[in-house]
């Protein structure tokens, strides 16, 4: 799957962006219909509590109200993995926020009026906020009606108990490793719940036709599976639920779970087959939307003096909020990384998904690894500095490389991840001594690997339509959410069917019209629905041949694909394809069709008990991230002067899109590293609930990014060899800065984010101590 | 339903003038998404904080969820749908933010583009720090701040010798 590309592998321009730049592309916060309902959410003051009584009477009366549902109206609940999630609180509230009362009127003003005329008696209940407490075995239980949940593994049921899933890997013997040690080193790591922040916020508009069939536009990175789970909780047909999916302003994972589809259908089944429109504002877009996963980390090493990592043992406590979402699958799939990229004979892991009384936790770019990676790296500088060794030495001399063997027992193959490690810490001159400095300044660098594995298996379906002018229409599922994947797919059927990008059109998703695939997610839509348009564009070159031949009066050996023509090959001589489409004389071709498929159905589930596999997952992502910091240290303020961003890529599909996509992440990371904290009131509340109190970084922030891409080493999955990067750009950044101030101080930060206050007083008490 | 005092108010929008009737609390931004179909100004966070709906009142970026429709009245009113023709080319802008980059997801780019077209109305060679300082009231997510940069140093006429450099670099982009 290889050969000369014109636009794969260029930097040639989004076809997306011009329309962005006018503001005419339509995202779904732009839809608006005749006769279309704004609905509004009455929302839970409490985190823990009983609905005793909900008097919606007075509200139902005002002019202007169409629909005013509870829970009770229809008792359904859904989820990602664990259908745990009434689409309005069913007899008890879970977290302070949580939806309880939905209404739909002619406009919004009238909507909020009817949610003052609402009154909801309630009954505290004791809450658990924090996720060490709420798995203990000691907490209040939050779902006590588990049991009679629909769910699917890696989640389980374990009675009497907040935790939703337990995710094991068990390799060698970790406690003989630690026995034969020369030393241990053990810490213990925080990362808190934090924002995707898209600044599109969710948006989902419902119909419902008097047939009971369902037209959705929804602000969704994955309109498959939410059409699964919508006709699984609804009880109809997947073929008369209708969603069509808009442009998104910000993906990030946080649109891949399911969101506010159910509201807006339950409005919708009740307002005489007007659409109604569910639009979150900022604030219950940070309350109440979805949040990234909170995790406390325990990390053991048993290390010879050589600088051999014998064992390591890793227990890590993902807190998903009072909603499972993705959750058990996040603790999962980055509880199996969770030792990090590193060469360990004996490792013992344990990934637990607790539920608590907090804002839901779900998809979040790097899908849990960042929470660990900021665990594992920091833990590898902690051991080099026992070890006296250079923190770069010591990953070189352990990192995976081909034909070593993972946690799972998987060999590792096509990974270039020593490579990005050298690269990135080349990049900011690894060795170059600090410069002098003025006093109260201090510098350091720091650098971490990344590694994450792509969710499998896996199903990407794409298809391509010839129409009788030889244009070309791309349908294919994935979310345009910012990330270039529409471009891409332009690109690579631009070069296998010879085309120029003015004749190739790519759809957005639309469930009647672009066949499945899994989910814009994983970092893989550009590799993987890459690779089912090719394949598509392959059976259309057949189809193209198939019909030229006799004309050409050749075998189609010798045809070849060239400037939009069927040519024989080595002569100037050939048909156009718009020619051979409408000619008539031998009867009109109508239009060319094809699906183009990749599975990766070839993967091995790991043992729920060992975690074993040898081929766990179709593709892993590899980057490395080196970062300077300078501290002022009479402030605590971290200033990260420049970044190295080395990533594994196979193959950059658009240099563009790739450098783009790293900066992004490397930004995104330096904003959770320093910034970013989503805060809890003792009572449950997000205290940080806008943009001016929940921090994010600014363009003042932003230092020199170095991009590396490295394109030697092509995996065996993706199109033309190409691997992701839209999560392993942001999984390193925070342990890479905080490796830098660990390098600059001595100080580690165990809990994100590395504000200026927590470090000045560590700075404080590290000189009285000294 | 709930009905809220109204004024009749003439606004000029992109050149064109609308008679409205508005209500008294109704924002700006509401006005020019859902009465007059020009949704290239976004709705982020409906409190100043996010920069995606500015908009230029005589030629000055303002956020649009901050201003009144009422207080909006007697101003030039310019949208990122005013800055170029339906059928014409890109405003330099706009075609600096397509050839650099600068756009992702697309939903804080109108609002930067309004913000770096008033720069440069006022200030044809902002350096850094000018740059920086018009757009530091807008949030991108995606992180298009570094192509935002060079898109805008590209348009500034304070670093000529750059731009040559920079000029070269898209004309290989370009196929």
């Amino acid at each position: 799957m290889s050969g000369k590309h014109t636009f794969v592998n260029s930097k040639y321009p989004r076809f997306d962006l011009p329309d962005k730049a006018r503001g005419e592309t339509v995202y779904g916060t732009d839809l608006r219909f005749a006769d279309m309902l704004t609905a509004k959410i009455l929302r839970s003051p409490y985190a823990h509590a009983k609905i005793v009584a909900i008097h919606t009477e007075e509200a139902k009366k005002l002019p202007g109200v169409v629909a005013v549902l509870t829970g009770k109206d229809h008792p359904w609940r859904i989820g990602r993995v664990i259908d745990d999630q009434p689409f309005l609180a069913i007899d008890k509230v879970i977290y302070a926020g949580e939806p309880v009362v939905a209404v739909a009127a002619v406009n919004e003003k009238t909507a909020e009026k009817a949610l003052d005329l609402i009154k909801v008696e309630y009954e505290q209940l004791q809450p658990v906020f924090d996720v060490e407490e709420s798995a203990s075995g000691n907490a209040p239980v939050i779902h006590e009606g588990f049991a009679d949940y629909f769910f699917v593994p890696p989640a389980e049921y374990m009675a009497g108990s907040n935790i939703c899933s337990h995710k094991k890997v068990r390799k060698g013997d970790t406690e003989k490793g630690f026995a034969m040690a020369d030393f241990i080193v053990e810490n213990r790591f925080y990362s808190p719940m934090g924002l995707a922040c898209c600044l599109e916020p969710q948006v989902c508009i419902a119909q419902v036709a008097s047939n009971g069939s369902i037209t959705l536009w929804d602000s969704t990175q994955s309109v498959y599976r939410v059409r699964r789970a919508l006709a699984r909780v609804l009880r109809k047909k997947e073929k008369d639920i209708h969603i069509i999916v808009p442009h998104l302003g910000g993906g990030f994972g946080e649109k891949n779970c399911i969101n506010q589809e159910l509201v807006a259908i339950g409005l919708a089944m009740h307002s005489g087959g007007r659409p109604v429109k569910v639009q979150l504002n900022r604030e219950e877009q940070i309350q109440a939307a979805m949040t990234k996963h909170a995790c406390v980390v325990y990390i053991k090493s048993g290390i010879k003096n050589d600088g051999e990592i014998l064992a390591r043992q890793v227990t890590a406590y993902y807190d998903t909020g009072a909603y499972a979402h993705t959750g058990p699958t996040v603790s999962g799939q980055a509880g199996f990384t969770a030792a990090g990229p590193y060469k360990i004979e004996n490792i013992t892991i344990d990934s637990y998904c607790v539920y608590t009384n907090k804002t839901p936790a779900g998809s979040y770019r790097g899908y849990g690894v960042p929470q660990v990676s900021w665990a594992y790296e920091q833990h590898m500088d902690i051991i080099a500095a026992r070890l006296k060794m250079d923190p770069l030495a010591f990953r070189l001399k352990n990192v995976l490389q081909n034909g070593d063997e993972t946690m799972s027992g998987e060999i590792v193959h096509d990974c270039a991840l020593k490579e990005c490690i050298e690269k990135a810490a080349a990049a900011i001159d690894w060795n170059a001594p600090a410069p002098a400095l003025a006093p109260g300044k201090l510098r350091g660098k720091g650098i971490a690997g990344a590694w994450k594995s792509t969710g499998a298996p896996s199903v990407h379906l794409a298809t391509i339509r010839m129409e009788q002018d030889g244009s070309v229409v791309v349908g294919n599922s994935t979310t345009e959410m910012g990330q270039g994947c529409l471009a891409v797919f332009q690109a690579i059927t631009c070069d296998e069917l010879a085309l120029l990008p003015e004749d190739v059109n790519v759809s957005l998703p639309d469930s009647i019209y672009t066949p499945y695939t899994e989910g814009t997610t994983s970092s893989r839509a550009g590799a993987f629905d890459g690779r089912a348009v090719y394949d598509a564009a392959q059976k259309i070159k057949q189809q193209l041949f198939s019909l030229a031949a006799p004309l050409l009066e050749v075998d189609i050996e010798k045809l070849e694909l060239r400037d939009k023509k069927v040519m024989i090959k080595g002569t100037e001589t050939g048909i156009a394809y718009g020619n051979l489409l409408s000619k008539s004389d031998i009867g009109h071709a109508g239009n060319l069709f094809a699906q183009g498929e990749y599975r990766t159905n070839y993967v091995i589930k790991p043992d729920p008990q060992t975690g074993q596999s040898p081929l766990p997952t179709s593709s892993w992502l590899y980057a490395a991230q080196a970062v300077e910091v300078e501290i002022d240290t009479d402030s605590g303020t971290v200033t990260v002067l420049r970044v190295a961003s080395a990533h594994d890529v196979g193959i950059a599909l658009n240099v563009l899109n790739c450098e783009q996509q790293v900066e992004g992440g490397v930004l995104m990371g330096i904003s959770n590293a320093l910034y970013e904290d989503l805060l809890f009131d003792e009572g449950g509340h997000v205290r940080n609930n806008s943009f001016v109190d929940y921090k994010l970084l600014t363009v003042r922030q932003v230092p020199p990014i170095e991009t590396i891409l490295i394109e030697d080493m092509p995996g065996s999955a993706g199109v033309y060899g190409a691997k992701g990067l839209g999560e392993s750009s942001l999984i390193a950044i925070s342990a890479a800065i905080a490796n830098a101030v660990y390098d600059a101080t001595g100080i580690v930060s165990t809990n994100l984010p590395i504000t200026a206050e927590r470090l000045y007083w560590a700075i404080k008490e590290k000189e009285k101590r000294e | 339903m709930i009905k809220p005092l109204q004024e009749t108010v003439l606004l000029h929008v992109n050149g064109k003038e609308h008679l409205l009737d508005v209500e008294v609390s109704e924002l700006l931004l509401d006005v020019l998404r859902d009465r007059l179909g020009l949704t290239g100004s976004k709705k982020g966070c409906e409190t100043g904080e996010c920069g995606a709906c500015t908009v230029l009142l005589d030629g000055r970026p303002v956020n649009s969820c901050l201003v009144l429709a009422l207080d909006a009245v007697g101003y030039e009113i310019t949208t990122i749908e005013g800055l170029s023709p339906v059928d014409g080319p890109l405003n330099p802008v706009q075609q600096a933010f397509v050839d650099f980059g600068a756009i992702q997801c697309g939903y804080c780019s109108p609002g930067m583009i309004m913000s770096v077209t008033a720069l440069l109305a006022e200030n044809s060679a902002p350096d850094d720090e000018d740059i920086k300082k018009a757009i530091s009231g807008h949030l991108c997510r995606c992180g298009s701040y570094v192509k935002i940069m060079d898109a805008v140093r590209y348009l500034s006429t304070v670093r000529q010798d750059e731009n040559m450099k920079m000029t070269v670099e898209l004309e290989k982009r370009e196929r």
